[in-house]
């Protein structure tokens, strides 16, 4: 009797191990545009703070709300980037650029620049150059 | 009049320089790790790259948190357990094209290359040489290479646990299209 109870428990536990490492293994991505923002703040201060204080490692693996005045739009092969122009470097403009989610792109097409844009995305860091954000969505406030 | 003669002088002398430079912003680098246990594969489409077509300086700038792989789960080992991307956030190759009088911007089409450098990961640096493709163009430049990686070279520590799972040499394909620098 004794046996048989040991034997269901280890199939039990060698099933309940495999399925959590099946669920572990093939678990999805987040769905970006539903996380909260863990930090909100302006697309200039965000530059700032990384470029200037040295504060990239406070932004970076976190998801960020913040405002800014677009220059430019950049596709590249149907995956739009928002570029916020801060000042010109050796290699262009700098700033924040953020890359979008392709779901956004429709309201991306008739987005005109220069006017306040505000959005969440994934900080993936700083680069010396540009703050870069990643799986942008706009938030419509 | 001398004063302006020598700040034209200046300006004539910075376009030319601003005009052999090539850069973007988004870049691709992709890495393909092949074993009898599991393909890994990684994309990276945010990669900083510049090329100065009057010496020959080619570099790289690469934020390891932009790597996306197709599970999440490694993605999250990738940037924990190996790369360590919170304490090396940056990847960075710098290095020239040994073969730079070989291209010729009046002249298009592809242009076999040889880079020579060093490269920057998990905060260990080492030599590295490829060749490449400059697939010269109107105001851009395409560039493609291919490298090899081991990780063990870079300090990265593979737990005994996968080790079957990651090839002891990665693939790492890097392909940029390179634009003007108009300044």
């Amino acid at each position: 009797m004794l046996k048989k109870i040991i034997l269901s428990l280890l199939v039990i536990g060698i099933l309940g191990g495999g399925y959590a490492y099946f669920f572990m293994y093939n678990k999805s991505h987040p769905d970006y545009e539903d996380l909260d923002a863990d930090i909100t703040i302006s697309a200039q201060d965000l530059y700032l703070q990384c470029k200037e204080n040295g504060k990239a490692a406070e932004y970076t693996g976190k998801i960020i709300e913040t405002l800014g005045t677009p220059q430019e739009i950049e596709d590249n092969d149907g995956i739009k980037t928002l570029v916020f122009v801060f000042e010109e470097g050796m290699f262009g403009a700098e700033g924040v650029r953020a890359t979008f989610l392709p779901s956004n792109n429709n309201e991306l097409s008739s987005l005109s620049m220069n006017t306040q844009v505000r959005l969440k995305a994934f900080c993936t860091g700083y680069n010396e150059t540009d703050v870069v954000l990643e799986k942008a969505s706009l938030i419509r406030k | 009049m001398k004063k302006y003669s020598l700040i034209l002088l200046v300006l004539i002398m910075g376009t030319s320089v601003f005009a052999q430079k090539f850069v973007t912003k988004s870049g691709h680098i992709r890495f393909y790790s092949e074993t009898p246990m599991e393909t890994i594969e990684a994309n990276n489409k945010q990669v900083n790259s510049a090329y100065d077509h009057e010496n020959g300086a080619f570099v790289f700038k690469v934020l390891m948190k932009s790597f996306e792989f197709e599970k999440a789960l490694m993605q999250e080992h990738f940037n924990e357990n190996y790369v360590e991307s919170d304490d090396f956030p940056n990847s960075f190759f710098k290095g020239k094209i040994v073969n730079n009088e070989d291209i010729d911007l009046n002249k298009m089409g592809e242009v076999p290359v040889k880079v020579i450098g060093q490269l920057t990961l998990h905060g260990m640096t080492m030599d590295v040489e490829a060749d490449g493709i400059m697939d010269i163009q109107e105001n851009m430049i395409s560039a493609s290479s291919k490298i090899i990686i081991e990780p063990k070279e870079y300090d990265i520590k593979i737990p005994g646990a996968v080790v079957k799972n990651i090839a002891e040499e990665i693939e790492v394909f890097i392909n940029v299209d390179l634009k003007k620098l108009s300044k």
